[in-house]
């Protein structure tokens, strides 16, 4: 009896699903009409398109609805022919964590080795192949107990699911389990800060790092980069934000003589293998730059210069060699939400030789010259008339 | 001493309900009630609505991020401005980022988990009859209402609502000149936040004196379910915290409206060098932070509460380890006071203290693997009963593992260097706190809301629900990991203009599509949640058999929660599967004298001392 009220249901909700699916089709080729008739009036579809997906969405609904109600015929006919429990839910649900178990597994693993291989490439910088190296170690402890507990947590999930004739065990509690899974973890975790600790003084600490660097100044403001470097003197002049103006967009004080031969500019070039310094900072907000190919990032922050000490450690011509792209650059951006255009706040970083370096170093010129000189006590002098004509007015 | 409390509020809410019953007309039970359980569901819904509306901005930023070339008529003929010609504005796409943030942790995940379930749930199963300050309560509330209104007010605001990100960092945040949502949205940001700050903080009190005082005859601490020493510790985690973000926010308002220069100095914007100096923009952050890393854990607690008791009922095992899951909360509540220094090891801090906040950050990690073994060792030779509460259940414990286990990389400030502001941290703490969570709330919606409404949600599309959430969830945040390790930056409008990224825009596609389908499955409980309410089976007074207090009182809501005296406790919640009864729960109110046959030596210990 049981059976024929099912084949019979399923005949009626079939000839549903058959017409579901033509109001399906109805509306793709409405979706076509649509497209078409775009570039004619281009207001109009709005309406159509919600209109279509509204449509799509009371199909699903309508779907799930007769599915829900498949559902419930077949357990109610279960009941009736005398069964206790019709649908064993209990079993789907733990057999859907099994499969999610080997399921996820798979596409995580794949994922490692997909996007694994997008990964930025190996550090150009020294300090980043030890924070590298220690990424990997890392990755190996969490990796392993990523799996052991989703093997276990899942694992049991479907081992223990509920079985009339199998009572879970009354076990409120061990004492020696938690002790081994608190030492255990903590013991892990102190070899893990022990290496972090010394990686990261050994990075940031001024007392470690190597003598005379290259110093650079990195200036951040709304939205982008400039630097600064020393020039001959090989020291930078003083500044202040209260100078900022005009051409002075760093607020650089030219009375101080260190500045007098200060290079300016809009990218940054760097000799590889030197030591460098960077010294950071921000106009306006704070910015944060960030050089993932070096592994090198700092906050730059209004009124309170930053620093950062790294060795690069490979050109930006053998990185191309690597990479096999013969556009590829080094880039420095920001990290810190500064803004609209935050996604856009580049400059590009060159890693080149030493005696390209110096090369290039010998080109640049001073940005204090004649002209500059000319142009500033010209801001001067009409700040300072600007100010005469307001005391006078007063 | 707590047991004479009781007794003595016993007396007063008895008298109070013989005259209180007559009186109470619509505006007094639906709108300022001062029923804890009415309070709860006010802030249940208010929390997912809220949560409804955070989730379709994400949404939105994600079909930015998906195709940032394109246009979408619809999104003008919705936005306006905000989306001229159907494309999201680079400043509206920061303001959707910010109030997603703010939303979902604030004002779902704090005050959405905390308010409702800490509401109904401490007085049900301290066994109490109301509040320690059931109009406190009701103020706690309506603050928390005015602070949603007045969040949600800024998007009517011509600047846009604030976008400096859920941080607001200054000077970013201070300065209307450095982006337009830092004008009046910012202002009515931080009034809004000021609110709710004091609602939490109303509550809080109310939670702590009322776990501490009003616990009926029996009750001992270590009675209690763990839902309540995590909503207690909760409560005083936001009390010990959420004062010094007022603090600062305090501050930020002097310094947006009053010319001070708490952080500000040294800037020149728009043009100008402005006068202010002396401040320092990093005191923002330590003060944000110090309520923003507890502010996870008040987050997280509740939801490992939840779960700590719906494993167990679940399982039908005791939970396994209550002292040391106690321990556990313990310790995660007292070192999240000392970590908030890993949000900062890159500002510029003092190296030093990036090496002390990375030891405390990595130590957290221990009661936070003991919690997780506890998990596993409750649910290992269980008897399970998959119920959507349990499933969610389960599928916390996922996502607190995978979102952990990321924060190992994180709270290691070396490695913070090259992942700090990347999708990896993005990743991380989408999974460790805002899925992990949201699985707490949704798991304790489904468990309790029998408790709340008197009818069962329909299993059928919980599963459905839970399947279609869990795997969306994965699918949308595990890959966002490797975007993190190949250097891309959060809250970048789009990856348009830089060559590395552009590898990156496939995946982005995926992860929007993922993020869709994972929203519409939401309509799926929204629909479960509504219909249940007013058509759901009727419940029984403990459908999930379950030894908790709550389970005690009628299935009909009435002020005062139990119909004659509170009933006496005197065992721990947890006697599941006990070996000997007939049944595989005894509730809490049944006594040892009734159960012979289950009883072992130490059960008589306790019942010694508690008639000693």
């Amino acid at each position: 009896m049981s059976c024929s009220v099912i084949t019979n249901f399923f005949k009626s909700k079939a000839t549903i699903l058959s017409l579901l699916f033509v109001l399906c089709a109805v509306g793709v080729f409405a979706q076509d009409a649509t497209t078409a008739v775009v570039d004619e009036t281009a207001k109009e579809p709005v309406g159509k398109m919600v209109m279509y997906y509204l449509l799509m969405g009371l199909v699903g609904a309508m779907v799930l609805n007769v599915i829900g109600k498949i559902l419930k015929i077949t357990e109610i006919t279960f009941e009736l022919s005398g069964k206790k429990n019709g649908i064993n839910w209990n079993l789907i649900n733990a057999a859907l964590f099994l499969a999610f178990l080997i399921v996820g597994m798979y596409f995580a693993f794949w994922e490692f080795g997909y996007h694994g291989k997008m990964l930025l490439p190996e550090s150009a910088s020294e300090h980043g192949l030890r924070t590298d190296n220690l990424f990997d170690i890392t990755l190996w402890i969490t990796g392993f107990v990523f799996v052991v507990t989703h093997i276990l947590l899942f694992g049991y999930s479907f081992k223990y699911r509920h079985n009339e004739s199998k009572p879970a065990y009354f076990y409120p509690h061990n004492n020696k389990l938690e002790i081994y899974w608190t030492v255990i973890p903590a013991l892990v975790l102190t070899v893990l800060v022990i290496f972090g600790w010394r990686t990261w003084t050994d990075i940031t600490s001024e007392g470690r790092q190597a003598k005379n660097p290259i110093e650079v100044e990195v200036t951040a403001e709304q939205f982008r980069w400039t630097a600064r470097y020393a020039g001959a003197d090989k020291m930078l002049g003083e500044k202040n934000f209260r100078l900022i103006g005009g051409i002075n967009e760093l607020g650089v004080n030219f009375e101080d003589t260190r500045s007098k031969d200060d290079v300016i500019i809009k990218e940054i070039v760097l000799p590889v293998g030197k030591p460098v310094k960077f010294i950071f900072g921000a106009k306006d907000v704070i910015h944060s730059a960030y050089m993932p190919h070096f592994r090198l990032q700092m906050n730059c922050v209004p009124g309170m210069p930053t620093y950062f000490y790294f060795t690069p450690r490979t050109t930006t011509a053998e990185m191309r060699m690597k990479l096999d792209d013969y556009k590829f650059d080094y880039v420095l951006l920001c990290a810190k939400i500064c803004g609209a255009a935050h996604y856009n706040m580049q400059m590009k970083v060159r890693i080149v030789s030493e005696p390209e370096y110096k090369k290039w170093m010998a080109e640049q010129k001073p940005f204090y010259n004649e002209d500059v000189k000319a142009q500033l006590q010209m801001a001067k002098a009409e700040s300072e008339e600007v100010k005469t004509v307001a005391v006078a007015a007063h | 001493m707590a047991t004479q409390v009781a007794h003595a509020h016993d007396a007063h809410t008895h008298a109070h309900d013989e005259h209180g019953h007559h009186e109470e007309t619509f505006i007094t039970k639906y709108i300022f009630s001062q029923d804890h359980k009415m309070i709860a569901k006010q802030f249940l819904i208010t929390g997912i609505i809220m949560a409804f509306i955070a989730m379709t901005m994400s949404v939105l930023f994600r079909i930015q991020l998906a195709w940032p070339d394109k246009t979408f008529p619809l999104l003008e003929t919705l936005l306006g401005k905000f989306a001229e010609g159907g494309q999201i504005k680079p400043d509206f796409y920061m303001s959707l980022v910010t109030i997603h943030g703010t939303i979902m942790i604030f004002f779902v995940l704090t005050a959405g988990l905390s308010g409702t379930f800490s509401n109904l749930l401490i007085p049900l199963q301290c066994g109490a009859r109301d509040m320690a300050s059931p109009f406190i309560n009701m103020l706690s509330y309506w603050f928390f209402f005015v602070a949603s209104v007045i969040m949600m007010s800024s998007f009517f605001v011509e600047t846009g609502p604030a976008s400096g990100g859920w941080t607001i960092y200054p000077p970013l945040s201070a300065l209307p000149k450095a982006m337009p949502g830092s004008g009046l949205g910012m202002t009515l940001w931080l009034i809004s936040m000021s609110l709710f700050v004091a609602s939490s903080l109303m509550g809080a009190i109310n939670y702590i004196s009322t776990v501490l005082n009003m616990r009926t005859k029996g009750m001992g601490m270590t009675k209690l379910p763990l839902t309540i020493w995590a909503f207690f510790v909760t409560a005083i985690l936001g009390v010990l915290s959420f004062p010094v973000l007022f603090s600062g926010v305090i501050l930020l308002i002097f310094d947006r409206s009053f010319g001070t220069s708490f952080y500000l100095s040294d800037i020149y914007i728009g043009g100008e060098a402005l006068a202010n100096s002396g401040g320092s923009p990093i005191l923002w952050q330590h003060l944000f932070w110090f309520l923003g890393h507890p502010e996870v854990y008040i987050v997280l607690l509740p939801a490992l509460g939840i779960t700590s008791e719906v494993i167990a009922t679940n399982s039908r095992k005791p939970i396994f380890g209550y002292r040391a899951m106690i321990g556990s909360i313990l310790g995660i509540a007292v070192i999240s006071f000392v970590v908030w220094g890993h949000h900062m090891f890159i500002t510029g801090m003092n190296p030093f203290l990036g090496s002390v906040f990375m030891f405390t950050t990595l130590l957290v990690a221990v009661p936070s693997a003991v919690k997780t073994f506890n998990y596993l060792a409750t649910i290992w030779r269980g008897n399970i009963r998959f119920t959507p509460a349990m499933l969610f259940a389960i599928g916390l414990v996922s996502f607190f593992i995978s979102g952990g286990l990321t924060g190992i990389f994180l709270g290691n400030a070396s490695l913070d260097i090259n992942l700090h502001d990347t999708y990896f941290v993005v990743a991380h703490f989408h999974l460790v706190m805002g899925s992990a969570a949201i699985f707490g709330m949704l798991c304790g919606v489904y468990h309790w809301f029998p408790k709340m409404f008197g009818r069962m949600m329909n299993d059928k599309l919980g599963y459905l629900h839970f399947w279609f959430t869990f795997i969306g969830a994965y699918l949308v945040f595990f890959p966002m990991h490797f975007m993190g390790l190949d250097g891309v930056p959060r809250r970048y409008y789009s990856f348009t203009e830089f060559a590395y990224m552009d590898k990156w825009l496939t995946l982005n596609i995926f992860i929007t599509i993922a993020a869709v389908a994972a929203s519409i499955a939401q309509l799926l409980f929204l629909y479960n949640f509504v219909t249940s309410i007013f058509w759901g089976k009727k419940a029984t007074q403990n459908p999930w058999e379950s030894n908790s207090l709550e389970w005690t009182t009628p299935v009909e809501h009435l002020h005062g929660n139990w119909p004659g005296e509170i009933p006496t406790v005197y065992r721990w919640p947890y006697d599941y599967s006990k070996p000997g009864h007939h049944e595989d729960f005894i509730p809490q109110t049944v006594p040892f004298s009734e159960t012979a046959s289950s009883n072992v030596a130490h059960d008589l210990d306790e019942h010694k001392q508690n008639n000693g």
